[in-house]
């Protein structure tokens, strides 16, 4: 099971990176991505 | 909806205190079902979500009004992404922790705390709740190492246990610095992370509490100089105590760096950047270095841990979006291939030869008598080397591509790292399972399964 998970997500990581890289978007990390004061 | 991956795991606890202490067999069941109905309840509340980018609330009401504290369950993108490592890690700790027998309703017990705490970390968007979340898991850590350990297993448990309450202590002091001076400034008391995300701290505060709050997460997240709990915990840790261990605890503290010292101080993370990835490369080449030279398989799968969460902080580190992706889908990669390899380590190996010495392990031809686990350890052990179609080849791609845009030198010194970690990863797996020797200089135990034992030439 853990085996075949590593693969799919080998072989098809927009599985999970549709879900991760939506979230840089959010307000939540707007400081962090686009600059703070500094 | 994923809110109920907490309480399904308490409610699995508190029916496993209720049963009898002899009825193991019930307890084992118990533990599987609610562990299964967690990972079902994960994978469809993750597909339920319209919009993985938005953090969507799932539970929001007062909890202590006077400190602006409140129970809030929520979950993005990539809250969605560790929820579903936690679930698919608890069922693979549970089938291969079948064979315990002593105090098995406890064992389980403490495990399914462990893994309810662990989903309330992931879940929690109140800094004091994802706080008291993650305290939570430190007690079922501590028991299930110390109490159905091997190796120097109190020194292991009471080592982790006294590493995680200090970088609990670094945090808890900058959470509460930052409450304070949160309402100075916006003169409501507030622990919501959403709200505290948008309060501008003064350049001179983070520059002194980033540090406190990313080091004392990071001390979970096997962070060079602060990671020597995780290679003894890991060794003393039962099969899926060290699962956990390497599989999701080291991804709390990961996910605290980001979730809570990166979005609350990023001018902080800015000013400590080159830091954070000096010793991120350090972590990794010294974890990987230091795993070649160990004896003990359990102690070189738990130093290329070390080296594989070196990785996720160096994407952090990156603060671009390509790196921190990196960053996330190496928690989840190195979360599956960890979680296989110690459940090879400790189940396919140790329970049979009753040794997870080289020297002993390389005499026993094990490629011939543990053909399965032969196999399955070089796939893992090729998964975690970042060979492409497995998870940790996209992964860790994608933490070189973002390091490359920030620090070139830190990308070259790392894959020329992995030029040499291939061979030398590979003649390890060689030396475990391949290798035949003329002489055998210890007997080799009777491994095979057996269904119908005969008794040998002397009559025993």
């Amino acid at each position: 099971m853990l085996l075949a998970t590593s693969l799919v997500i080998g072989l098809f990581p927009s599985l999970l990176l549709n879900w991760i890289q939506p979230c840089w978007n959010s307000p939540l990390f707007e400081r962090l991505l686009k600059g703070g004061s500094l | 909806m994923l809110a109920w991956t907490i309480y399904i795991s308490f409610i699995g606890v508190l029916v496993l205190m209720l049963l009898p202490r002899e009825a193991a067999r019930a307890a084992r069941i118990i533990a599987l079902f609610t562990a299964v109905a967690g990972c079902v309840v994960a994978f469809a509340g993750a597909m339920q979500q319209p919009d993985p980018g938005k953090v969507a609330t799932i539970v929001k009401v007062p909890w202590i009004p006077a400190i602006g504290a409140s129970y809030y369950l929520a979950a993005d993108g990539i809250s969605l992404v560790l929820v579903v490592l936690t679930g698919l890690a608890a069922i693979a700790g549970i089938l291969f922790s079948w064979n315990i027998e002593k105090r098995t309703k406890e064992f389980f017990a403490f495990y399914l705390a462990l893994i309810g705490g662990v989903y309330g970390v992931f879940l929690s968007f109140d800094v004091l709740l994802l706080f008291v979340f993650y305290e939570l898991t430190i007690i079922p850590k501590y028991f299930l190492i110390a109490r159905w350990g091997s190796t120097r297993k109190e020194y292991g448990a009471m080592k982790l246990a006294l590493y995680s309450f200090v970088g609990s202590h670094l945090v808890l002091i900058g959470l509460i610095a930052a409450w304070v001076v949160a309402r100075a400034q916006t003169g409501h008391a507030s622990l919501d992370l959403m709200e505290l995300s948008k309060v501008p701290f003064p350049l001179g505060f983070q520059q002194w509490v980033f540090p406190l709050v990313f080091v004392g997460f990071g001390i979970l997240a096997g962070l060079w100089p602060f990671h020597t709990w995780a290679p003894t915990g890991h060794v003393a840790a039962p099969t899926a105590g060290s699962m956990l261990l390497a599989g999701v605890v080291m991804k709390l503290g990961a996910y605290g760096c980001l979730r809570v010292a990166m979005v609350l101080f990023p001018d902080g993370v800015r000013m400590w950047q080159n830091e954070i990835a000096a010793l991120a490369v350090i972590g990794i080449i010294y974890g990987a270095g230091v795993a070649l030279v160990q004896r003990d398989f359990k102690f070189v799968i738990g130093y290329s841990s070390v080296s594989h969460m070196g990785f996720v902080l160096l994407g952090l580190a990156t603060l671009n979006t390509i790196g921190l992706s990196g960053a996330v889908l190496q928690m989840f990669s190195h979360g599956i291939i960890a979680g296989l390899l110690f459940a090879v380590v400790g189940r396919m190996v140790y329970d049979r030869t009753h040794t997870r010495d080289f020297n002993d392990l390389q005499t026993m031809q094990l490629g011939k008598l543990l053909p399965f686990a032969g196999v399955t350890f070089v796939l893992a052990g090729v998964a975690s080397m970042g060979l492409p179609g497995f998870s940790g080849f996209v992964a860790e791609l994608q933490v070189l591509m973002g390091a490359w845009k920030v620090f070139p030198m830190a990308a070259i010194r790392r894959a020329l790292e992995s030029w040499w970690a291939w061979p030398t990863s590979c003649g390890r797996c060689k030396r475990r399972f391949i290798r035949t020797h003329q002489q055998r200089t210890n007997p080799v135990p009777n491994i095979r399964w057996n269904p119908f034992p005969c008794p040998n030439a002397s009559g025993q």
